[in-house]
């Protein structure tokens, strides 16, 4: 991550140390495998049994320790630490049987289970016990930050700030403790201190000054840990916690950067930046480091609101595009574990995750919090704009998208004495300033040449002709920002007043931070305001910065990762947008070698910076702050609520046109709005059983202490009490159910108002009238009218008491024929049948055809990292697709990485028509009506024993159609338009391979209308 | 074979109306189990068992375990059943063309994917040698998720009708909550089936029994609308 601090001038001074990228890792997948020093490797083992934040007292003389709803986790309570001492014991138990390993961490709050380095050989152990649940790898992931920082610009997000909490305090996150799991805190900000100076305003803990915080809240269970440049002064009654977690990173073999800290302050700026704009103290003045001028004002969302800090994210030696850099899963658990023990009231988690896996470890444990009544907020990731990129995809978690902020690109205005008005760009925060003008390159300082004043160099101007005056400089050819901050810094020492930049070329002026009053013009104003500037008498004003015209905002940002999620696509994700893009808050100054070996020995202290950062990660919080504001406010409120009232109450993201940006999958339910959230209404509630629900409908299993689907049940993905309705692949009509729920202190009754384009959307009951506290179930059937077929529609759900309209989105898409894209059975035997359901969008017949079973081609061969291997095949004319498959099952090594590319070609060159590079060797191409061609795929291996992995390529080619098939299919008499049908598939064929075949669905007139693919697995 | 688990015996305390072994003591039971069996049958298939000819009607049926049908696989059955797709049904007569019995039978409702919200019930048409019909209705038993459990019906006093049959249907029907089989299924009319327990018929009939209709039997009756998953 590049930053741009206002800090310059500690920049300037340690830009040398910037980061040198050493990284020569060329990786096409997303989550790369650590590389194996010892022979063994870190993996997360998941043991049968519910944590802490879930138990719900099933073990005889073992209280429940799960929360009531509406009350928080008792984490310092007696039963929970009898529950964790009776977890501890079982662990044990497992990890003795293993023999001698080196344990990393033990999970048992949100998480039941340990991580610890071990052979392969030891894993597979590990997965034959009975009290196993699962065995998986410990991955690496990315901060969402961008790594195309621009300057300046400020969040708006107003506050709710002037409302008052039921012990009548002003509602800034007074005693909530937010959380941020990431790359520690950079403490000397005064974002993070616990006093006021004389002047009121914010100080670092080792400046003096008037303590304004009270002791941590009284269910505080944490610490500070101290390290490296850290230590227990650090900690106050702001930052009221700190922890670090290197084990895993420490254990994959990554080397700490050399300005790395092995303790809780920030080795990055990341998590300084992200826990100041969550919570960071209000009224900071934001310097510049130069000369000290304030020239804005920051405050985190929830100023009031205590920080904790958990470091779980770190800078490997190659600095911070380094492979090993990042956030290794096994310490995020740990981190989650504590935090929840801890007693935090929301997390913030500015970290990349799973795009696709509702039950990977890290969500687990975010779920397990959740149920214990901790707010979890993540970002959906910087991959956008491509589509399906949305990482973070649970329902319990609130995902944040990145918007941009109205002052991204702050306009300024030079009014000349003559009234002539020329518009440019201008960082102004001092104040209107209105003086004489003068060239620069008319007062030369003694010695200087007219070229250097023309520039104003630094000590180029005459101060005797300088003060006092507007000073009109050009900029330098190389443009920079330290050139352009060189010639107001100039002005300055002069003795100016202000300074007018003019642009030699037609590069785009810039709002930079200058040190007084300045506006940077374009080049086509640049001559006009040179003759004026030149005639006697002459003088100007330099305007406020302000939000230019034209500048549409908040507009998604490009960078943030897209929806639907890759998972079910019921859900909607992300959830909500907040501002992202060129967000300034505290960060970490750059440092050299020399000066982190004297902040370690105490020698310096730090200095502090503010920068602007973009990226989903500083989306997350505001959203993590807005969540602590209504924690404040409404204490008993599920994390649910807190998540349906951030996402009915917000305001419209716009499009670069000003039109509002109706796409759902850039912008979830609209943009965070505090204010309106914050106005008690209507709310769609849920627990952690409705998330069991949930899952139990994916044919997953929920974690041990959220309940097995025999006692859950299911819901259906669309019926999950969201505050978002959506309906994949509808088929004539669908019905959504969902609960609302009167959380204000008044009867009120509400009346629905749906609207989505091309559907019919009956609401009913159509109206409700809720006592306070009472809830009601109301259906939303949705029937396609004219909405196209395979596209998406965005529309919204408006429950309307007259004052406060509660709106949902409501998006839906409507198909003509629902069918699996494919069926499996993996059963040992020849003889076998699978039944899927199919939807209809008329009444009559349907017939059926079936193509296949086919054999898989099987290739063995072994491959060692980084070597690839080339095989061909040969697709027939007419052929119905072609899959080329690699299996973990059939690949030596637990680890083994395996890579697939496709080529339509003999040799693994020219066009590439597929790619699998997934973390594993479970990797899947799969061409649809593929060209008649030799095509050929190429393995690569990308980790594997140093002596090489056996692994087995798959490949089928179904179609065209010929022979008698040995795939059968039966479907009903008649088909139902916006009904279901069940079709049944049966084979007869030899046991022993993978087969796959194809069926195709006709209607009454033999127009296709769809197909399943068929895999038999009968090994 | 049926799995006498306690899931099951929990099953058939709700229903209330269920009896036990007496029923499986019968002449014969058809199982399902042959592996020769297992395959997908058509309308107009047909499969002995026995002394037995079955013929699937209408629609398609499937003998195999509750592994084929995936996420609407019934529960309590870890063997192989007869299953009835969409709106189809299952014949059985005697091969020799005699009179017989029905003394029980298992059963489970399967639910389309996305499922129907009508509510089906279990129906055994018995036809007699004079064409007249029995028709005997009983709930399924419910779930809260789309895997419905086996229930057993074999309560002696609820087969009593279905005596001295040439015919036995197996299908299902809807219910509005007073009367079955008043609403087309629209293929909703799908169950599985095990454990078909018949005798060979011992008595003549009683002319005046061949007239009389019994209704629906429904202790324990629940609504499936209300137990489907939502």
């Amino acid at each position: 991550m590049k930053l741009t601090p206002i800090g310059f001038a500690v920049a300037l001074l340690a830009a040398t140390c910037a980061v040198q990228a050493q990284s020569n890792v060329t990786r096409s997948s997303t989550s790369a495998v650590l590389p194996v020093a010892t022979g063994s490797k870190v993996y997360i083992v998941q043991l049968a049994g519910s944590p802490a934040a879930t138990y719900d007292g099933n073990v005889t003389g073992l209280s429940a320790t799960r929360p009531a709803a509406g009350s928080r986790f008792a984490n310092r309570s007696n039963d929970v630490r009898s529950y964790l001492a009776y977890l501890d014991s079982k662990r044990s138990a497992v990890i003795a049987r293993l023999g001698r390993v080196n344990v990393l961490h033990k999970y048992g709050t949100t998480f039941f289970g340990f991580s610890a380095a071990l052979t392969e050989a030891q894993a597979a152990q590990l997965m034959t016990y009975s009290d196993v649940l699962s065995v998986v790898p410990s991955e690496v992931r990315q901060l969402d930050t961008t790594r195309t920082p621009d300057m300046l610009g400020e969040s708006a997000v107003g506050g709710v700030w002037s409302m008052l909490d039921g012990a009548s305090r002003l509602v800034k996150g007074e005693d909530i403790i937010v959380a941020h799991l990431d790359t520690g805190v950079w403490p000397e900000n005064a974002s993070f201190g616990d006093k006021i100076n004389a002047a009121g305003k914010p100080v670092a803990y080792y400046q003096a000054g008037t303590q304004v915080y009270g002791p941590p809240p009284a269910k505080w269970a944490g610490t500070c840990v101290t390290g490296e440049g850290f230590t227990a002064a650090m900690c106050n009654n702001k930052v009221i916690g700190a922890r670090y977690y290197a084990a895993d990173f420490l254990a994959s073999g990554a080397l700490p950067w050399n300005l790395e800290f092995m303790s809780p302050r920030d080795g990055d700026g990341h998590g300084t930046h992200t826990a100041s704009t969550s919570s960071g103290n209000g009224g900071v003045e934001l310097t510049s480091s130069v000369n000290g001028v304030t020239t804005a004002i920051m405050s985190g969302v929830a100023p009031r609101a205590r920080l904790a800090i958990y470091k779980v994210c770190w800078t490997a030696a190659g600095g911070s595009s380094d492979a090993q850099t990042g956030c290794y899963t096994a310490d995020t658990l740990a981190a989650i574990d504590d935090a929840v023990a801890d007693g935090v009231d929301v997390i913030n988690f500015s970290v990349s995750g799973t795009q696709n896996n509702y039950v990977d470890p890290v969500e687990t444990a975010y779920l397990n919090a959740t149920a214990a009544g901790i707010v979890v907020v993540a970002a959906a990731g910087n991959s956008g704009p491509t589509a399906n990129t949305v990482a973070h995809i649970g329902p319990w978690i609130a995902t944040a998208a990145s918007g941009t902020v109205d002052r991204a690109a702050g306009g300024g205005d030079f009014t000349a004495g003559n009234g002539t008005v020329y518009s440019g760009f201008s960082g102004n925060f001092f104040g209107v300033t209105t003086g004489s003008l003068v060239l620069s390159n008319t007062i030369p300082a003694a010695g200087q040449t007219v070229a250097s004043a023309n520039t104003c160099l630094a000590n180029s101007l005459d101060p005797t002709l300088a003060a006092g005056k507007i000073v009109v400089c050009d900029r330098q050819t190389t443009n920079s920002q330290a050139n352009r901050l060189v010639a107001s810094n100039e002005v300055k020492r002069a003795g100016g007043i202000g300074m007018v930049l003019l642009n030699p070329d037609t590069s785009t002026p810039v709002a930079d931070p200058h040190v007084v009053p300045s506006v940077q013009l374009a080049s086509t104003l640049r001559t006009a305001v040179q003759a004026y500037a030149a005639t006697v008498g002459a003088t100007g004003t330099i305007g406020l910065s302000y939000n230019r015209p034209g500048v549409v905002a908040p507009v998604i940002s490009s960078f943030s990762s897209r929806g639907p999620g890759l998972a079910d696509q019921n859900v909607m994700k992300p959830d909500l947008t907040a501002p992202g893009s060129s967000i300034t808050a505290a960060i970490r100054p750059t440092i050299s070698t020399t000066q982190r070996a004297q902040i370690i020995d105490g020698s310096l202290t730090a200095a502090a910076a503010t920068g602007s950062i973009s990226g989903t990660s500083m989306a997350t919080p505001h959203i993590a702050g807005a969540a602590a504001v209504l924690r404040q406010l409404y204490p008993t409120w599920s994390p649910a609520a807190i998540k349906s009232a951030l996402m009915t109450s917000t305001t419209p993201v716009k499009l670069s046109s000003g039109a509002t940006d109706t796409n759902r999958w850039n912008t979830g339910a609209g943009h965070l709005y505090p204010n309106g959230a914050a106005v008690p209404s209507l709310v769609y509630d849920m627990d952690g059983s409705d998330y069991g629900r949930f899952i139990c409908g994916q044919n997953l299993a929920p974690p041990a202490g959220i309940g097995n689907c025999a006692t859950l049940g299911s819901v259906k993905p669309w019926n999950l009490n969201l505050p978002s309705l959506q309906a994949a692949g509808v088929v004539v009509s669908r019905t959504l159910t969902r609960k609302i729920k009167n959380v204000s202190a008044a009867t009120r009754t509400y009346v629905a108002t749906p609207t989505l384009a091309g559907w019919d959307v009956v609401v009913s009951p159509a109206s409700v009238t809720l006592a306070p506290g009472a809830s009601a179930t109301f259906d939303a059937k949705l029937t396609r009218t004219s909405a196209t077929l395979g596209a998406w529609t965005f529309g919204n759900l408006v429950w309307s008491d007259g004052v406060v309209a509660i709106s949902s989105p409501l998006n839906a898409q409507a198909i003509a024929f629902g069918a699996p894209a494919q069926a499996s059975d993996v059963r040992s035997a020849g003889k076998g049948s699978q039944i899927i359901s199919v939807q209809s969008s008329y009444t009559g017949t349907m017939s059926l055809a079936t193509i296949g079973l086919v054999p898989a081609t099987v290739t063995t061969s072994t491959v060692t990292a980084p070597a690839t291997q080339c095989f061909s095949f040969v697709v027939p004319a007419g052929a119905n697709f072609a899959r080329f498959q690699l299996f973990q099952a059939d690949t030596q090594g637990a680890t083994t990485d395996l890579d697939m590319d496709v080529f339509r070609s003999a040799n693994c060159t020219g066009t590439n028509v597929g790619t699998s590079a997934g973390g594993s060797s479970d990797e899947v191409v799969t061409l649809e009506n593929p060209t008649a061609a030799t095509y050929s795929v190429r393995v690569t291996g990308y980790a594997t024993p140093a002596s090489g992995a056996q692994y087995k390529l798959s490949v089928w080619v179904v179609g065209p159609a010929g022979g008698t098939p040995t795939l059968k299919a039966r479907g009903p008499s008649s088909v139902y338009s916006g009904g279901s049908s069940s079709v049944a598939l049966s084979w007869d064929v030899t046991p022993g391979a993978r087969y796959m075949g194809l069926v195709q669905y006709f209607d009454g007139s033999a127009a296709q209308i769809g197909s399943s693919k068929v895999l038999v697995d009968n090994r | 074979m049926f799995q006498k688990t306690s899931r099951w015996l929990g099953g058939a305390m709700l229903l209330g109306a269920i009896g036990l072994p007496q029923a499986y003591a019968a002449d014969d039971v058809i199982d399902f189990e042959a592996a020769a069996l297992l395959g997908a049958y058509s309308a107009g298939d047909t499969f002995i068992s026995g002394a037995y000819t079955l013929t699937t009607r209408i629609d398609y049926g499937v003998i195999d375990g509750a592994v084929a049908l995936g996420p609407n696989s019934p529960t309590g059955n870890a063997t192989q059943f007869y299953f009835n797709g969409n709106d189809g049904a299952l014949s059985i007569v005697r091969t020799d063309a005699g009179l017989f019995d029905l003394a029980g039978f298992a059963a489970a409702f399967v639910p389309l994917d996305p499922p129907s919200s009508q509510t089906t019930v279990i129906v055994a048409k018995g036809t007699k040698v004079d064409n007249s019909v029995v028709t005997v209705s009983w709930a399924f038993a419910s779930s809260a998720t789309s895997h419905f459990p086996f229930a057993s019906y074999s309560t002696p006093s609820q087969f009593s009708a279905l005596v001295n049959l040439k015919q036995v249907d197996f299908m299902a029907c809807s219910w509005d909550g007073v009367t079955p089989c008043t609403q087309p299924t629209l293929n909703n009319g799908q169950f599985a089936i095990d454990d078909v327990a018949l005798n060979v018929a011992l008595v003549p009939e009683p002319a005046a029994l061949g007239l009389f209709t019994l209704g629906l039997l429904g202790v324990g009756l629940r609504t499936q609308l209300r137990r489907k998953a939502r």
